[in-house]
């Protein structure tokens, strides 16, 4: 299951169906904290979490991830590039940060990969 | 032009002159600026008539020594002055003028031998006498006002020279006048859009946010839709769907790109009924990434049915996004998830005020008193004009700007501009 964690209706609603028109079931959650009060199970899943969302950042809920002690493979993905962000994001076990645009074949590659238990961010530091 | 002057240097007509040198004088320092055409061709027209002259021309020397012709007047049957510039046509009289040196011709045989051009021109044209007198504004000559004798010749006294005179400082001053307000309007609109795009650049990280969201769900649907057309699958809702939110998704793209566009073209004011309300719309709208990045609680309240105002659509949204930038550099200090900026609209009697408050580090006294002053900043990036260019763009717009410190934390930044009188706005849409 792919969880797509972002403000904006149109990149959620694209991102979901591009999943499901790959094969993979997806779903979304406009907000960070919509993903907390759910919290879906991490098995066979993977979260894909805009870093700039309003009220908690993509970067506190993946930090919030890791204080609850949970694996969940997490791909973040920003509007802009920022070197700080990438660090703090890869630092903190991200598979990797996906500059907005991008294209299928390197979102799905990531996607892959936490599908795949790779565990999250061991490869990345 | 003093009365003293003229009592003692004008016997030319006494009193009589005196007094309609008084009304031409007041007439101009009255007009505005746009209407000192016509009130220089009446001019030309009245002075032809009270000195019984032939024809009386105003023309400009240029800074770079030219001599243009500005204006004129004759009766019918007079021949008009030759159009354009005196340099190439009359060489010897555009030299004399430029010099700053008096043309006083009773007959054609009073011009010097090298006048040769000038000579053919009064033969031709069947001028009999001339007077020209070039006029300094700022110690140097800025223009010149002449007249032509056709139908008899005339001698020009000293006291009409000086009479003529009276009248040329008159529309000289009048002239330079236009001049300087001219420049000061470009140098104004040159700034103006200066700080405009050092505000875009400053905003260069929250357009591509908010154009690269469209662009990101662009990219996905259309590979969504591609693949879902290989699959064969019959998917034709699904793509149609895609390709439905592609279009609206590429339209979004595109009004960021033309509002950041519109923001960053040269241009000077241009007054039209607008909505306050649809300008916050659009401001939030532009600082949607902004408010993300700076981890911003920002909140629009608009008063429903505002009056519109006349305004400059793009120059108001400029001082709203700079109001906006400067509220949220306020809350720097406050932490991330308590920073707040709030955008209120409502009516006050005839006016439609715009409130931009922050809870940030507020204001001293000292920073109170100056923070309008062109180049006060206090920033360690700032140029210090952001505000100062406001207020000139509320001025422009007879409105004002105001800051006040908040009774709890932070500062609020009025916004006051007349409603405009008529017609209200049609029902704007929610917030």
């Amino acid at each position: 299951m792919i969880y797509i964690v972002d403000d904006d209706d149109s990149v959620r609603a694209s991102l979901v169906r591009l999943m499901r028109s790959a094969g993979l079931p997806a779903s979304a959650f406009p907000t960070a904290e919509d993903f907390l009060r759910d919290m879906p199970p991490a098995d066979g899943a993977v979260a894909v979490i805009d870093v700039h969302l309003p009220g908690m950042s993509g970067l506190e809920l993946q930090r919030e991830l890791l204080r609850l002690g949970s694996n969940f493979p997490v791909v973040m993905m920003t509007a802009f590039e920022d070197s700080d962000v990438r660090r703090t994001a890869l630092n903190a076990g991200a598979l990797g940060l996906l500059i907005k645009p991008f294209g299928e074949t390197a979102l799905l590659e990531l996607v892959e990969r936490g599908l795949q238990g790779k565990p999250s961010g061991a490869e990345a530091k | 032009v003093t009365s003293r002057t003229l009592s003692r240097q004008t016997p030319l007509a006494g009193d009589s002159y005196a007094a309609f040198l008084a009304e031409l004088s007041a007439r101009f320092v009255n007009t505005r600026i746009e209407l000192l055409d016509e009130v220089i061709r009446d001019a030309l027209r009245r002075i032809v008539e009270f000195l019984d002259v032939d024809r009386c021309s105003l023309t400009r020397i240029t800074s770079s020594r030219e001599v243009v012709l500005v204006s004129a007047y004759s009766p019918p049957g007079v021949p008009p002055p030759p159009p354009g510039n005196a340099c190439a046509q009359l060489p010897w009289y555009a030299n004399e003028l430029v010099h700053g040196r008096i043309v006083n011709l009773t007959h054609p045989s009073d011009l010097p031998p090298q006048a040769s051009d000038e000579q053919a021109y009064m033969q031709d044209s069947g001028m009999r006498s001339h007077l020209a007198i070039p006029i300094n504004v700022g110690g140097m000559p800025t223009c010149a006002l002449s007249v032509a004798m056709f139908r008899r010749a005339m001698t020009f006294t000293p006291e009409f020279i000086v009479s003529l005179r009276l009248v040329g400082e008159v529309v000289a001053n009048a002239l330079a006048r236009r001049e300087s307000e001219g420049r000061l309007r470009r140098m104004e609109a040159e700034l103006s859009h200066l700080t405009r795009v050092a505000t875009v650049g400053q905003l260069a990280a929250s357009i591509a946010h908010e154009i690269n969201q469209p662009l990101c769900a662009i990219v996905s649907n259309a590979q969504a839709a591609l693949r879902l057309l290989t699959q064969g699958k019959s998917a034709a809702g699904e793509v149609r769907a895609a390709l439905r939110d592609i279009a609206a998704d590429s339209k979004r793209a595109g009004d960021i790109v033309s509002r950041s566009h519109r923001l960053l073209k040269p241009r000077e004011l241009s007054l039209q009924s607008v909505s306050v309300n649809d300008i916050v719309r659009d401001v939030m709208t532009l600082m949607h990434g902004e408010i993300l990045i700076r981890h911003l609680r920002a909140r629009a309240e608009l008063q429903d049915d505002l009056p519109a105002v006349d305004g400059d659509p793009v120059q108001l949204q400029q001082v709203m996004l700079n109001l906006f930038v400067n509220a949220a550099d306020a809350t720097a200090t406050v932490s991330p998830g308590d920073r707040e900026v709030t955008i209120r609209s409502e009516k006050v009697d005839d006016q439609v005020r715009v409130l931009v408050s922050d809870n940030g580090i507020g204001l001293t006294p000292d920073v109170a008193a100056r923070m309008f002053d062109p180049f006060f900043t206090t920033k360690s990036n700032g140029l210090g004009m952001g505000l100062a260019i406001n207020r000139t763009i509320m001025d422009a717009h007879g409105g004002h700007i105001w800051a006040s410190a908040n009774s709890g934390r932070g500062v609020t930044v009025t916004l006051s501009l007349p409603a405009r009188a008529p017609a209200r706005t049609p029902a704007s849409r929610k917030a």
